[in-house]
């Protein structure tokens, strides 16, 4: 029993190995010397990431990206938490079909709606603007805000908001007093949820994004379409360093267990 | 309707119309697009024809394409699964802290933008790469192979990049595992590998099935590993898709490619949920 | 205090009746058990009168005024419910506090209120505590304060003791039953325990499928069920079927099924060869060696069975296919009854009484679990 079990142990090592190795391989190649990417780096600097500011695109990507990426979290978690409300506290006709249609977008391949919004947007005549990615954004974000937050009020005892009705609380402060505040990990999650999947998102950027001011995932992509020099790594790397201070404030915050649904909570 | 009856609409009102207008409607639109003619010389589109689907269903070319994306799918979730599984058992085994810790690690890469992850990819596999560069020093090799831009490389990096969904998805289904059911089949005489093969097996199906489709959609429809890692030389469906859009401009065509793609991970999904409820994949725990 | 009235209430989910032209009147300052097994319509009923559920048709009035179209939150009730609903991140301070705050007392006033709430429920002291911090008997009784604390006139309660175990509840019904008097509050209770309605309540109304069977004092209930429902529901009984044969001097005979003859003073007003269910409830019955002359009822049995209980002891009897129970306080048999021992059942007309038989069909699955099959 103890041999499987290390077995298992040591295959187990090799796959985080495997699944860490692409993360650590820009970390570490960043720090070149040279002027092209390799691994092992070529002597070590910093002169890469001394690099960035003299690209002001990156910096104005990231910038875009940030504010997208609050935007969207933000709208979404309004939407999310009205429809989660409505598909879990209430019983009315035809809520199964909208349950699924809400939670439909997980199912559709992000290229795809990204091209459907490009060619939609033409349609009807809106141009490729923040703005416009950020609606492009709501449709990939709400559903996670829905199930966050619906497995939070389904965990919810009714009978407290009927508790605070006979109290007699009305229905929009039993709502601020007692539903909301027991939903707040569950809001926060999704909130946190919609931010990074916005943030992430390549797919519907690429189609959506205004030309002039594309998101930094966009960025890097079409710049690695055309080469891969130690700058983009630098910038990578200040990408993952800041996704990584997202999650360890996240797995402070709420968990990270919470934010996947894992967490048995 | 009474008051009581009118809250659920007037809660659903607002994202049911952002729905409709930013994803149904778009859909639609695509899909009728894509039955419609493009006219290569003038760029104009319209008319009702099926020569999209024509085109593309005609040309072996495109075809193999189509193929190629089925493949890779196909490929990579079989292979998440052999490598996952284990990790899986693993994992559902640990208890407390580190399996708080294990949990996080391999779920903080899918925070992580996925252009970012592919791309440490392209260092890894490049002609001055990790690979190359490891081959060169142990004295195997004298010029640096080619391993960019094949479809070994694509099912590589699809790998790596949805490997946590399948691994997630079998573990949750095997942390639902009763202990007590272990137990039972050790004092019924099952010896480990009986009770892994008789037990655990067939009680963690339901999520294999799971992290399958999950896999196989985001497989076939993967746009960015693809690109990077295969390059405009080996396409698949996806990468299809966005050159017909965004770089000829023959948008109906576009959108017909879309469809197929669709119509391709759907019939996965339905599988899926063929299997689900025919009860084949044992009870599923909601 | 207030008094709460029904008239004619119904509720239907879906097509399928809940609650079926109830009419109920309770009057200021009484205490009144809705008793009956799962799905009779209880909880619906209570549901209704706390404002939670609309009727679909009849009156609703609590304190004479209408209570169409009002919400729970502005109707005076007090609610606890079965899993207290204690709002979990609030201590236990707040908890109590919320009712008061809901309805704009002054900061004084609150901690004035709280403090009393505490003491009325011996829980004084534990204000800063969350309720996932308390026991299960300690949340029951901060449930019951919160609900009180603010000075509703009615009190309802849903199955509020359900979830503690045998001892606490016992202990806890008493204290309710002296809150209720002291403060003088109007009560109704929901309930599927009997024990709990004959203790708590000074009238009982036994619920079956959507409507009121009977209600009554707990005594009265107890001594002349007027159904066989009720008969079953409430204590134990002896069920023996039969037709009316005769009624002379007072007494009526009836002929069971298996050829018996029993005499029972409750004639009932029933014609001669109507189907009739005896019923005598097995402390009523006694156990002789000999047939004393006593009783009316003397019937030659054979002991298959015998269960101590403590206070009592059980015996199972038979004469040919006819089957009786005995309850016995305190060994009058002092162990002198063991099985086979041939001895004679014995009870008075006046102790036995005449009930029409439930047809099984109109019964929903919990409550013909209740009443048992029946000898065919």
């Amino acid at each position: 029993m103890i041999a499987r079990v290390s077995a298992l142990g040591a295959w187990t090592a090799l796959v985080y190995a495997f699944t860490l190795s692409p993360i650590a391989v820009i970390l570490i190649a960043s720090f070149t010397a040279a002027d092209y990417t390799s691994f092992p780096p070529q002597g070590w600097s910093l002169r890469w990431y001394a690099e960035i500011p003299r690209h002001p695109e990156f910096i104005e990507a990231l910038w875009v990206s940030l504010v997208v990426a609050a935007v969207s979290a933000t709208l979404a978690t309004i939407l999310g938490t009205l429809a989660a409300l409505a598909l879990v506290r209430y019983r009315f006709r035809g809520r199964a079909i909208f349950n699924a249609f809400f939670l439909s977008p997980l199912m559709l391949p992000t290229v795809i709606l990204g091209l459907a919004l490009l060619q939609f947007y033409a349609l009807v005549g809106i141009t490729r603007t923040p703005a416009s990615l950020v609606c492009g954004h709501l449709v990939i974000t709400v559903p996670y805000v829905i199930r966050l937050v619906g497995a939070g009020l389904a965990g919810l005892d009714p009978s407290l908001e009927r508790a605070a009705m006979s109290l007699g609380a009305p229905p929009w402060r039993t709502f601020r007093a007692i539903t909301l505040p027991l939903i707040a990990p569950g809001v926060t999650a999704g909130a946190a949820f919609a931010a990074i999947v916005s943030f992430d998102d390549v797919n519907i950027a690429l189609f959506l994004a205004s030309p002039r001011a594309p998101t930094l995932p966009v960025r890097i992509f079409t710049y690695i379409e055309q080469t891969f020099d130690p700058l983009v790594t630098a910038v990578c790397s200040v990408l993952i360093l800041l996704t990584l201070g997202a999650i360890v404030a996240i797995e402070r915050g709420i968990g990270l267990g919470r934010l996947f649904g894992t967490d048995e909570r | 309707m009474t008051r009581r009856a009118l809250v659920p609409w007037l809660l659903i009102g607002a994202p049911l119309l952002v729905f409709a207008a930013l994803f149904l409607l778009p859909l639609v639109n695509l899909a009728a697009l894509s039955f419609m003619h493009f006219d290569r010389s003038t760029g104009a589109v319209g008319g009702v024809s099926l020569d999209n689907y024509g085109k593309f269903l005609g040309d072996p070319f495109y075809l193999g394409i189509l193929w190629r994306t089925f493949k890779l799918a196909v490929l990579v979730t079989v292979s998440t699964l052999v490598i996952g599984y284990p990790v899986a058992v693993y994992l559902s085994r640990a208890t407390g802290r580190r399996r708080a810790y294990l949990t996080l690690v391999i779920l903080a890469p899918l925070l992580i933008s996925v252009v970012v992850r592919s791309f440490g990819w392209l260092v890894i596999l490049g002609p001055n790469g990790l690979v190359n560069s490891a081959l060169r020093g142990l004295g195997l090799i004298d010029e640096p192979l080619r391993l960019l831009y094949t479809e070994t490389a694509i099912a590589l990096g699809l790998v790596h990049v949805f490997l946590s969904f399948m691994v997630l998805s079998v573990a949750t289904a095997l942390a639902r595992i009763d202990p007590a059911v272990l137990r039972a089949a050790a004092s019924l005489g099952a010896g480990p590998v009986r009770t892994f093969l008789r037990v655990v097996l067939p009680l963690s199906l339901p999520g294999v099935a799971a992290g399958s489709v999950i896999v196989f959609t985001l497989s076939a429809s993967a746009f960015i590993t693809p690109a990077l890692l295969g390059g405009p030389r080996v396409k698949v469906m996806s990468y299809l898709a966005y050159q017909q859009t965004m770089l000829l401009s023959d948008w109906p065509y576009g959108a017909a490619i879309a469809l197929v793609l669709l119509a391709m991970t759907s019939a996965g999904v339905l599988v899926y949920l063929r299997l689900l409820e025919s009860g084949r994949l044992g009870v599923v725990f909601r | 205090m207030a008094t709460v009235e029904l008239e004619d209430v119904a509720k239907s989910y879906g097509g399928r009746p809940a609650v079926m032209g109830l009419s109920l009147s309770v009057a200021s300052g009484e205490s009144v058990a809705l008793l009956g097994p799962s799905g009779c319509g209880k909880t619906t009923t209570l549901n209704m009168i706390a404002g939670f559920i609309d009727p679909d048709r009849g009156a609703l009035r609590i304190g004479g005024r209408s209570m169409t179209g009002v919400p729970p939150y502005r109707r005076s009730i007090g609610v606890v419910f079965q899993s207290y609903a204690l709002f979990p991140h609030l201590d236990v301070f707040d908890n109590l506090a919320f009712g008061l705050r809901m309805h704009g007392e002054t900061k004084a006033a609150i901690a004035a209120g709280v403090r009393q709430g505490l003491d009325l429920v011996q829980l004084a002291g534990l204000e800063r505590r969350y309720p996932r911090e308390l026991s299960g008997g300690q949340q029951q009784r901060v449930a019951l304060a919160r609900a009180l604390v603010w000075r509703p006139s009615v009190l309802l309660l849903d199955e509020p003791l359900s979830n503690l175990d045998a001892k606490l509840r016992q202990e806890m019904r008493v204290e309710i039953v002296e809150l209720q008097k002291r403060l003088g509050i109007t009560m109704i209770f929901v309930t599927h325990d009997q024990e709990e309605a004959l203790t708590v309540a000074a009238r009982i109304a036994v619920m079956n499928a959507g409507e009121i069977e009977q209600i009554g004092a707990p005594t009265a209930i107890y001594a002349r069920p007027r159904t066989e429902f009720v008969a079953r529901f409430i204590g134990e009984g002896n069920f023996l079927s039969g037709r009316l044969r005769e009624t002379a001097g007072g007494l009526t005979a009836v002929e069971s099924d298996d050829g018996l003859r029993f005499f029972t003073a409750d004639g009932g007003g029933r014609p001669v060869g109507a189907r009739v269910l005896l019923m005598v409830r097995p402390e009523k019955v006694q156990l002789r060696a000999q047939p004393s002359g006593d009783a009316e009822n003397s019937l030659p049995v054979t002991v298959d069975g015998v269960s101590f209980l403590g206070p009592v002891t059980r015996y199972r009897l038979s004469a040919g296919p006819t089957r009786l129970t005995a309850s016995i306080h305190d060994g009058d048999l002092a162990g002198s009854a063991e099985i086979g021992r041939a001895l004679f059942a014995e009870w008075r007309a006046d102790d036995c009484l005449l009930l029409d038989e439930t047809p099984r069909d109109t019964l929903n699955e919990s409550a013909r679990g209740v009443l048992g099959g029946r000898r065919a």
